[in-house]
Formats: structure tokens, C-alpha cells, sequence
């Protein structure tokens, strides 16, 4: 049974998601402010963390920088109530694993905790290599590039992993969604372009954005 | 010229005596048969008259026009071909300060940004007034120029500082994002709690939480659009413009719309149409107008989505987008009205079509910065909306 930490500190929103999660089976533990969930934190080593932004004493960003100093194994999903892409991409780009925008259905919320750990759990698969020069390690989340290294989230490395599957074949937004997220993920297509940017911008530093290409109208693949 | 013309109108003038002499030296020179010296005489003083009275009224135009040049809170500069000041009203020498004294015929470089004003001048002869927005010196003004270019090849610059505009924006903009965070939380708690109830409910309760739900999900969407379109109106968002085909566009965006049209005939004809776009803003227009195709076009309708260049009576080009549907149709007199905020046709109607009554509004902000226009037309006989958005032709990367 995984255990879940959620950082909000509002009274209704906190029993909300609370309860969602512990009806869905998980151990939750609560917490209304940073202070509270750094102790709880390092006490009880939750799998996962539910994250809102705005806390009274600082920002969600800085619990989840906290967290990913400690670990790139503990999940982390923000509760925002921003929808701006840049703010999202933002939360991605801090090492958050997803994201979701309030309010937000509680089945969803625990279809994508659901996803998130499915994609943290000790990966056994095979590394793949899906062309010379490129290998994608499994079990650290890793893609390596010509020799060079990126870490990547387990949602980034979740999507990278289904287009390396079958390079130069396109997967629609929803074939990835039900890949990466589940089945019983329903929501916003666009969670794909906001993963997809954010991998990108990594793979700008290296001049190889164009390594996941767009398809119009159809979706993405990975170039060959 | 004007000099012997002028000492002729004083002699005869002053002194009166005069006036044979000088006829005596007309006859003179004019030799006697040619012309009447008195008659010549006569139509130079009333023609010198009548320049001197232009000039007059001439001075006093030019008085009343400084004078009103300089009384407008907009600065006022031209430019000659090269870019050289040529006059400023007393707004632009203010915020030009001591350039004007100083350096007045001073290279173009030393009071304009090179980059701007160059890209202004090419940009002008090419396609007429350019709109930019400069700041001559940090913490300065923040100047809204229009490059107007003049027949005889100089540059108009009409200046506007829009610091105060910009500091309201984002005053309205913070506002809006911070109300919109007050309200998605509490909104939130009403449908978390609704649904905790659902999971328990008999089936007779099931209906009224079904609705709660329902309208949570509707107010989350018009705060969403509230935002989007505080954030469109807002010119610190930053519209990232590029060459793009507005054909692609409509077949990129297929797998955020193509849901919405289960129960209807969707068709498109698809003509290259490059502008210059930002495909976010412009993906936002496309979803808006095929929603509202969409959701006022009853079950087994047919919508046509098409894309291509157009030339206007001017000459001019542009790339075009229509959204044709055999729906409900626009009255003539609500054609303008529907493009302004939470104007509805049919209140009860929009509200069950899960309209948030901000997408045309959204629609006519985001394509007005791209410098285009929409508008909505009837459909021949025939019942059903034409939605148009033109934005100004650019050449494609192929040059088509």
C-alpha cells in the first residue's frame, strides 16, 4: 500500500483529496503547511506527494525541490490552481512528476497518483535502444544521447519510452495518454503537449529538440 | 524677385512722389506700346496685397497649428527619408529632451533604437504605418510609435506613452488571476463535496448533484476564459508571431475539436494561408469559433471549416479562416454585439450549450493583435452562420 503526504492548506480541498486517495486504498498523511510536511517528510518516507502551490508559510515549489534533493523516487503531483502553460511547464520543470488544475474531478486525481507510481515502480524492462547513440535506461530514468545524459521525470520517461517503442511511428495524444497515464485517465489531451514541451526544453541543451517530432494533425513520433 | 517687388510696393507706398518716377522707370524698361505701366502697377500692389495677406493668414494657420500640435499629449516627430528629425512638437522634444537642440538633424541612430527605427522604415515603405513600441531610455517613457510613411518618402512618428495604460492592465490582469485562484479553490470544495455525496446517493438524489456538478464544471470554464481573455487584452503577454499556415492549423488542432462534432458533418477545404501567427493564440481562435459552430448547429447539421488567400478591394492580401454552419443563424441586428463579452442571443439557449459567453470575445481580441479583423455574415437564404477572421497575408518559408 503506497503511502501519500498531501500538502493543502485548505480545510475542505485537504479532506477532499484525503479522502479520494484513502477510499482509493493508499495510506495518507496530511499536512497544511511546509513546515509540517518537511517533518513528515523525513518521518514517514511517503512514495508520493501531493503538492498545492500557494501554502501559508511558502511556495509548493520549494517542498518539491525539497523532495527531489532527497529523491528522484518519490512521486510528486501538484495541485494548482493556475492554469497557464508557463506555470505549468514551470511545476514540470522543477521536477514535479504531473500536475493538475483545480477543480479537478477526484477520480482524476487518482487515476494520475495511480500513474505516477505504476511509472516509479522498479523498472525491470530491458533498456531500450531504439536507433545508434540512443539508449533510454530504465531503471534510472535516464536517456542518454550521443554520449550525453539526461534525467527525466517518470511521466517524461514514461511518454520518451512508448514513442522509442516504435521510432517513426505516430501515437496520438490519447494513445500516449493511455500508455503513459492509464486507462482510466481522462482529461486534457494538452497534458501530453505540456510533458512534450518540457522534454524538449531539456533536449534543447543538446541542440536535439527535434528528436520528438510533431505530427499535423495526428501527434507525435519519434524521429528516425 | 519678392525683394524688387517689395521695394516697388514701399515706394509707392511711402512716397508719393514717387510713384511718376517709378512709372516713368516702367515705361522704361517695359518700352510704352507693350503694356499700361499703370494698369501693371495696379495688379502688382493688389497682387503683392494679396500675398502679403496670405502670408499673414498663412503664418497664423501655422501659428494655430503648432500651437495645436503642441497641446496634444501624443508626441509628434518627421523623419526624412533617412530618418533625420525634421520637426518635433513640444511633447516629443520633451521626451526626446535636449536631442532636439542639440543634435535636431543629428543621425537617426542617436534618437531612435537602429534596429527599430530601420525595421520601421522598411517595414513602412513596405506595408504602410508600422505600429512599435520603444523606450528610448530605462525608467523613461514607454513610447507606442506609429510609423506613418509620407508620399515624398519621410516617416510621420506619432508617439503615445503608454506607461499608465500598461500599469491598469496589469493591475486588471493581477486581479483577474487572483480572483480566478479565490474562486476555482471554493468551487473545488463544492464539487469534491458534491461528489463524495454522488458516490453515496440513491438514485432520486442523483439528478440535483449530477447539475451541481455540472455548473461547477461550467464556472470553472468561465473563469478559464476570463483569464485567457484578460490575458489575450494584456500586452505583457508576449504573442509569439511566426510564419504559419493557417490550413495546418486547422489540421493540427483536429484532435481538440473533432469530439465535438460526433453528431455533425464536419468538412474541410484546406488552401494554404500563411500569416504571421502565434499558433497558441490562433489554436484558441479555431477551438472557439468550431465550438460555437458546434454547439449551435442541431444534430445532423453540416460545418465547413476552409482556409486560403483572399484579395480585397485595395489590393491588399490576406489569409482567411471560415467557419460556415447550417445552425441557428445570427440575427442581422446582434452581428457586431456577439463579438463583445457575455452578449448572448438567447441567454437560456447559450447557457445550455455550456457557452461561457467569452469565446467570440476571446476570438476578436486574439485576432485583433495579430493586426486582423472577424465578423460574422448570414448564409444566403439559407439559415446558419459565416464566421470570417482575415489576418494580413505574410509569404510562406517556400515563398508561397
Amino acid at each position: 500500500m503506497a503511502k501519500i503526504l498531501v500538502l493543502e492548506d485548505d480545510g475542505d480541498i485537504r479532506h477532499i483529496v484525503t479522502g479520494a486517495l484513502e477510499k482509493a486504498g493508499f495510506q495518507v498523511l496530511a499536512a497544511d503547511n511546509l513546515r509540517e510536511a518537511q517533518a513528515l517528510f523525513t518521518k514517514e518516507a511517503p512514495d508520493l506527494a501531493v503538492v498545492d502551490l500557494l501554502l501559508p508559510d511558502g511556495h509548493g515549489f520549494d517542498f518539491a525541490r525539497l523532495v527531489r534533493r532527497f529523491s528522484d523516487q518519490v512521486g510528486i503531483v501538484i495541485l494548482t490552481a493556475i492554469s497557464e502553460e508557463a506555470d505549468l511547464v514551470a511545476a514540470l520543470e522543477i521536477g514535479a512528476d504531473d500536475y493538475i488544475v483545480k477543480p479537478f474531478r477526484t477520480r482524476e486525481l487518482v487515476a494520475r497518483v495511480r500513474a505516477v507510481l505504476r511509472r516509479l515502480a522498479p523498472d525491470t524492462s530491458p533498456d531500450l535502444t531504439p536507433r545508434p547513440g540512443l539508449r533510454l535506461d530504465a531503471t534510472r530514468h535516464v536517456l542518454q544521447l550521443d554520449g550525453a545524459e539526461i534525467h527525466l521525470t517518470a511521466m517524461q520517461f514514461g511518454l520518451l519510452a512508448a514513442l522509442a517503442e516504435r521510432p517513426g511511428v505516430t501515437f496520438s495524444r490519447r494513445e500516449l495518454l493511455e500508455r503513459v497515464w492509464g486507462p482510466d485517465f481522462y482529461g486534457d489531451e494538452r497534458t501530453v503537449d505540456v510533458h512534450i514541451r518540457h522534454i524538449r526544453a531539456k533536449l534543447e541543451a543538446l541542440g536535439r529538440e527535434d528528436l520528438i517530432e510533431t505530427v499535423r494533425g495526428s501527434g507525435y513520433r519519434l524521429g528516425v | 524677385m519678392v525683394a524688387a517687388v517689395a521695394a516697388f510696393y514701399l515706394g509707392m507706398r511711402r512716397e508719393n512722389e514717387r510713384w511718376r518716377v517709378l512709372f516713368f522707370t516702367g515705361r522704361q524698361l517695359l518700352g510704352e506700346d507693350l503694356v499700361d505701366p499703370e494698369e501693371l502697377a495696379d495688379h502688382l500692389a493688389q497682387a503683392w496685397q494679396a500675398l502679403q495677406g496670405d502670408r499673414e493668414e498663412t503664418k497664423a494657420l501655422l501659428r494655430r497649428l503648432e500651437r495645436t500640435l503642441d497641446a496634444l499629449e501624443e508626441g509628434i516627430l518627421l523623419l526624412d527619408r533617412e530618418g533625420k528629425p525634421l520637426y518635433m512638437n513640444r511633447q516629443a522634444a520633451l521626451w526626446w529632451g535636449e536631442l532636439r537642440w542639440r543634435r535636431l538633424g543629428a543621425h537617426h541612430v542617436e534618437l531612435f533604437p537602429y534596429h527599430t527605427l530601420n525595421s520601421a522604415l522598411s517595414a513602412s515603405r513596405r506595408e504602410g504605418t508600422v505600429k512599435e513600441v520603444i523606450q528610448p531610455l530605462r525608467e523613461g517613457p514607454l513610447l507606442e510609435s506609429r510609423f506613418i510613411p509620407l508620399a515624398e518618402g519621410g516617416l510621420l512618428v506619432v508617439q503615445q506613452d503608454i506607461r499608465e495604460r500598461r500599469a491598469v492592465e496589469r493591475m486588471r490582469r493581477e486581479f483577474v488571476a487572483n480572483a480566478s485562484h479565490e474562486l476555482r479553490t471554493p468551487l473545488m470544495a463544492i464539487q469534491g463535496y458534491a461528489e463524495e455525496l454522488l458516490d453515496q446517493a440513491e438514485e432520486k438524489e442523483r439528478r440535483p448533484l449530477e447539475r451541481i456538478l455540472w455548473n461547477t464544471q461550467h464556472m470553472a470554464r468561465i473563469i478559464e476564459d476570463m483569464l485567457l481573455l484578460a490575458r489575450v487584452e494584456s500586452f505583457e503577454q508576449p504573442f509569439h508571431l511566426s510564419p504559419l499556415d493557417l490550413a495546418r492549423l486547422v489540421e493540427e488542432e483536429k484532435p481538440f475539436y473533432e469530439d465535438l462534432f460526433r453528431n455533425l458533418t464536419l468538412e474541410t477545404q484546406l488552401e494554404e494561408a500563411f500569416c504571421l501567427g502565434d499558433p497558441v493564440q490562433l489554436g484558441h481562435v479555431l477551438r472557439n469559433l468550431l465550438s460555437n459552430a458546434a454547439h449551435y448547429t442541431p444534430e445532423g447539421g453540416r460545418v465547413w471549416v476552409r482556409t486560403g488567400i483572399r484579395q480585397d478591394e485595395e489590393g491588399k492580401r490576406w489569409a482567411r479562416l471560415e467557419v460556415e454552419d447550417t445552425g441557428l443563424g445570427v440575427p442581422a441586428e446582434d452581428r457586431e454585439k456577439i463579438f463583445e463579452r457575455f452578449y448572448r442571443v438567447d441567454r437560456g439557449r447559450s447557457r445550455q450549450a455550456g457557452g461561457t459567453g467569452l469565446g467570440l470575445a476571446i476570438v476578436k481580441h486574439i485576432v485583433g493583435r495579430h493586426d486582423g479583423r472577424v465578423w460574422v455574415e448570414g448564409r444566403a437564404g439559407e439559415p446558419g452562420s459565416l464566421f470570417v477572421v482575415e489576418i494580413p497575408f505574410q509569404k510562406g518559408p517556400h515563398g508561397g
